[in-house]
């Protein structure tokens, strides 16, 4: 019973950081300003668009989605505070793990 | 022409042959087109561009407007097309599967040259060449799905028609080819998964084994194919944790239960998981070289079902991959892998749902895995591969406390130490080559051919007793027998295989062709002989596919082939020296102990030359069908019979017809008495079972081994592709396995080293009950997987549910092996196998993920939690008669894992 109610608990916390999470705009995140919301197109701007669309200069560094992704194609990415971030990470995650080969090791008396 | 071809393709398969042989074991795909104008001409010339993470290749349309790209990792490509006075066209996220040939089409019109019209690709889900019939488990299904196993075996119970790693009726664990970047991954002693991997690690898998082309060897069961991520010209990344804890499990087990097993009580708990990913990809020399490298930490503090409290699992995985293209058609790879398993709390000898956490074992388990590869694509129709992978290993486990154990033989319960020391040093080698043509002659032709030489080391050592080396046998509770046995034995496996295969289309009728040869043999350092001899394995596979509309919608597919069991020195380590003695001294009441006893010699079984290596025949057929674009309607019928049983038997031995009582019903029924032991006890003889008979003590037959196994099954699969917002899998398997050689476990494949039911030493355990349905035999078997991108607020619901029947069993009692003259009390089944089953098995598994993503980076929090609705399917009942260490007949001795959440954290780029 006493895991039963923590765990319908862990579930509500969840759902309360999730609704919490969830309704903060993205570019709080991102750390820049919220762009003012969009006017609605008319039908001619929505057709210009789409046409705009099959008329591309393709980016040849770009994935499927479209997102810019020329940042990680220079090792100056590793600069910029991303690029820092990723770098304390892999130290950090990498370190750990090799200390775990030694500090954790049950070494069996068959190969001493 | 095609005679040059052919004579060239000739030279080449005798200098593989002569090097050694080939197997396939595809990792790369095609990608094929044609480009024509839009009076329907076609356009030779066009300069094509596949596009991709490691740089562009570059090629031309031939006469007839065709290109091809052969010798394409797996990934998502683009392809642009240029020809002067047409307008450029590009087609984008074509994703190349393993083994798959992606058709993209371009119909060019007349216009400028510095304009590039971008066309959607039409999503093709039917490969109307293929005979086979497999699932693909991409990055994208593994990132997005609460899934995740270390092993091969684990990931392939995600495909229809596996279950509990037993592919489509196949030997469970033991059956199926495990393949990570074309290094196989199993234990050269019997088959079951020897090394383990980060799930992140996994740009894609293929599952298969039905309708397999003769690339494919090796394998009764199912075929899993794992491709790694590689590195690229951008920077990529993973950082990923996941973290869960015992206050966020459930328990799941009734009141009803714990009655009928207390032992239940003790339900499996995952008290403290830590995992995390770190890995980084990106290049070296842009367009030249790349690497790749992944660190894992898993880290699982657990508490196990039954007695034990507590088992920990520490396991640091490292991996690093290097990859060089001197120039656009030459590919080299080097791949790394270091590894330890660091566990404590694990069940030795004791029966799990017995052990104590002092019962249990210690295991020290770390392995290196490497493989080398060279790719060459010659122009736009030859492609060589050369491979050199394997890995070197050991795991040893040994007893926390080392004092001699003890076993009741009234009331099956375990006492006393843990005991119990076990010593496993693997090593294996692989040259792996193959050669790929596309040709045109009376159609076209998709020729490969293969070579493949396998070395292989095992040494397995065992004292199941512990340091002590005896165990102590109870009657009642009373001190009996004072036993001691152990072994310490070496095989290698020399394997060279070859093969020639050809997909051949014909307009719209493609036959796929082929031809395997395995030449295996099993060598003894200790003796310096080679010890199995089986005959050559010709492996024929005939298939045919017919694009039934000619829109490449609809296919209609048939085959039939024969597959062999990979090599394993299980087959013949009992041929060689290293068993010793089954030993007994009785107990006297003051505890002192009477001179030794030599219950079961431990002699060098005798070993047939004339022996045929393990089969499983395959007749498939199946209706593939695209529906509404992005849907596919596949359903296969699969019929499997498996022969060649690898077992032993005692020459000469005589049997006296006896009656013993069932203690189920009180009847009688013919047990059979070992009438001349003492002049046959060292007759031991490996051999195919098949023509096997069993005598009476006047000589007479009695009766016949029948080992055999087949599989029938009806399997129905609809899928959809991801497309707004949400995609699913649904599929439904009727099957039925059947036969006297069971599915289940290592012993039951090679034979059970004991005098139970299984084992084809005796008659009492070959033809008594024998026959029925096997312990993967699932009747009914869903499988649905789902997924809705939730607009708004941009949340990923992925949910997978599994349903089917339970597993069947039959009951069992232990018969006194003084009635039967035995050297160890057999248990022989009551009823016939399979005459029971356990309860339907349902559960259901959620995953939300909230994605942000900011300036290319993706960051993702998830929550997972299996068993959602916390039901407590019965997976194991107690089988022996009357009951176990007080666990009665039919009662619960295993229920599925309750209710668990687990949160984790992803950061990708």
């Amino acid at each position: 019973m006493k895991r039963q109610s923590r765990f319908l608990q862990m579930v509500s916390r969840t759902l309360v950081a999730a609704l919490v999470m969830t309704a903060i705009p993205l570019p709080v995140f991102a750390g820049e300003p919220t762009p003012p919301p969009p006017s609605r197109p008319t039908l001619t701007v929505l057709v210009q668009q789409a046409a705009a669309v099959t008329r591309i200069e393709p980016a040849r560094e770009q994935t499927a989605g479209g997102t810019d992704k020329t940042q990680f194609a220079s090792p100056s990415f590793f600069k910029k505070p991303a690029g820092v971030a990723v770098l304390v990470a892999l130290a950090a995650g990498v370190g750990y793990a090799i200390y775990s080969t030694q500090h954790d090791r049950v070494s069996s008396p068959g190969k001493k | 022409m095609m005679r040059r071809t052919l004579a060239v393709l000739s030279a080449l398969l005798l200098v593989l042959a002569w090097a050694g042989t080939a197997n396939a074991q595809t990792q790369t795909g095609t990608v094929a087109g044609r480009v024509v104008d839009q009076q329907g001409g076609v356009l030779p010339g066009v300069t094509v561009e596949l596009i991709g993470p490691r740089g562009v290749k570059t090629t031309v349309t031939d006469t007839r407007g065709d290109f091809r790209f052969i010798g394409v990792q797996p990934t998502t490509y683009t392809v642009k097309v240029d020809l002067s006075g047409f307008l450029p066209q590009q087609r984008e996220g074509l994703t190349v599967s393993t083994g798959k040939t992606v058709e993209a089409d371009f119909t060019l019109k007349v216009g400028g040259v510095t304009e590039t019209i971008e066309v959607s690709a039409t999503a093709v889900t039917v490969d109307v060449k293929s005979s086979a019939t497999d699932t693909s488990l991409s990055d994208q299904l593994l990132t997005t799905m609460p899934i995740y196993s270390a092993t091969s075996t684990g990931l392939l119970n995600y495909a229809p028609g596996v279950n509990s790693s037993s592919a489509y009726g196949g030997q469970g664990s033991y059956g199926n080819a495990l393949l990570l970047d074309g290094v196989d991954t199993r234990d050269p002693e019997g088959g079951s998964a020897w090394t383990f991997f980060n799930q992140n690690l996994i740009e894609e898998v293929q599952i298969g084994g039905l309708g397999a082309a003769a690339e494919y060897g090796g394998f009764t069961g199912g075929i899993i194919n794992t491709i790694t991520k590689s590195g690229g010209n951008l920077y990529s990344g993973l950082f990923s944790i996941r973290y869960t804890k015992g206050s966020w499990a459930s328990k799941n087990v009734t009141e009803e239960m714990l009655e009928l097993n207390p032992n239940l009580g003790n339900a499996n708990i995952t008290n403290k998981l830590v995992d995390y990913t770190v890995q980084m990809g990106g290049p070296i020399k842009k367009d030249k070289a790349f690497f790749f490298a992944s660190v894992q930490r898993y880290s699982a503090d657990y508490d196990p079902t039954g007695p034990r409290t507590k088992s920990t699992d520490t396991s640091p995985r490292f991996n690093f991959k290097f990859t060089l293209q001197p120039t656009p058609s030459d590919t080299v790879i080097l791949g790394l892998q270091y590894d330890q398993y660091n566990v404590t709390g694990r069940v030795g000898w004791w029966a799990t749902s017995q052990a104590t956490d002092s019962a249990t074992v210690t295991e020290d388990a770390p392995e290196w895995v490497w493989n080398a590869q060279y790719r060459k694509v010659i122009g736009s129709s030859l492609f060589l591969e050369v491979k050199f992978t394997g890995y070197n290993g050991f795991y040893y486990l040994d007893p926390v406390d080392p004092s001699p154990p003890t076993y009741d033989g009234d009331t099956g319960a375990y006492g006393g130490g843990g005991g119990g020391l076990y010593y496993a040093d693997r090593g294996r080698n692989q040259i792996i080559a193959s050669l790929s043509k596309y040709a045109e002659a009376y159609g076209t032709h998709s020729f490969k051919f293969g070579a493949e030489i396998e070395r292989s080391h095992v040494r397995s050592q065992y004292q199941p007793y512990g340091p002590e080396g005896f165990y102590i046998y109870t009657y009642g509770g009373v001190p009996y027998y004072q036993i001691s046995y152990g072994y310490d034995v070496q095989g290698d496996n020399r394997r060279a295989s070859l093969y020639a295969q050809d997909q051949w289309s014909i307009k719209r009728l493609t036959l796929n062709l082929g031809l395997r040869l395995d030449h295996i043999r099993g060598y003894s350092p200790v003796l310096d002989e080679t010890v199995y001899t089986p005959k050559s394995a010709w492996g024929p596979r005939l298939g045919a596919a017919f694009d039934v509309t000619g829109k490449g919608t609809t296919v209609l597919k048939g085959f039939w082939g024969r597959y062999f069991e990979g090599s394993a020195s299980a087959f013949f380590t009992q041929a060689t020296p290293g068993i010793e003695d089954y030993v007994a001294q009785v107990i006297n009441p003051d505890g002192s102990l009477e001179p030794p006893e030599v219950w079961a010699p431990g002699q060098v079984f005798g070993i047939s030359s004339d022996i045929k290596h393990p089969r499983t025949d395959e007749f498939s057929v199946a209706w593939e069908q695209q529906l509404f674009g992005s849907m596919r309607l596949v359903a296969t019928g699969i019929w499997r019979t498996t022969g060649n049983f690898v077992n032993h038997v005692i020459n000469g031995s005589q049997w006296t017809p006896i009656q013993a009582t069932n203690p189920m019903t009180n009847q009688t029924f013919t047990a059979y008495r070992w009438a001349n032991r003492s002049a046959t006890e060292d007759a031991f003889l490996i051999r195919n079972v098949e023509g096997a008979t069993y005598a009476g003590a006047d000589g007479s037959t009695i009766g016949a081994a029948d080992p055999r196994r087949k599989y029938r099954a009806l399997m129905l699969l609809l899928s959809r592709q991801l497309k707004n917002r949400w995609a699913f899998q649904a599929s439904y398997v009727l099957a039925k396995a059947e036969g006297t050689v069971d599915n289940s476990g290592f012993g039951n494949w090679l034979g059970s080293f004991n005098w139970n039911f299984g084992s084809w030493r005796s008659p009492n355990s070959a033809l008594i009950n024998n026959y029925g349905e096997l312990t993967h035999s699932r009747r009914h078997e869903f499988k649905i997987y789902m997924t809705y991108q939730i607009p708004k607020i941009e949340v990923m619901l992925s949910g997978q549910y599994f349903g089917m029947s339970g597993t069947p069993y039959a009951a069992y009692a232990p018969v006194s092996r003084s009635t039967l003259n035995l050297p160890s009390t057999p248990n022989i089944l009551m009823e016939p196998r399979g005459s029971r089953r356990n309860d339907f098995y349902n559960d259901f598994d959620l995953r939300a993920e909230k994605v942000f993503q900011v300036s290319g980076h993706r960051f993702g929090v998830y929550a997972d939690v299996t068993n959602l609705f916390n039901t407590a399917s019965v997976t194991g009942r107690q089988a022996r008669y009357p009951s176990s260490a007080g666990v009665q007949f039919g009662n619960p001795t295993a229920v599925q894992g309750g209710r668990q959440a687990t949160f984790g954290a992803r950061w990708s780029f």
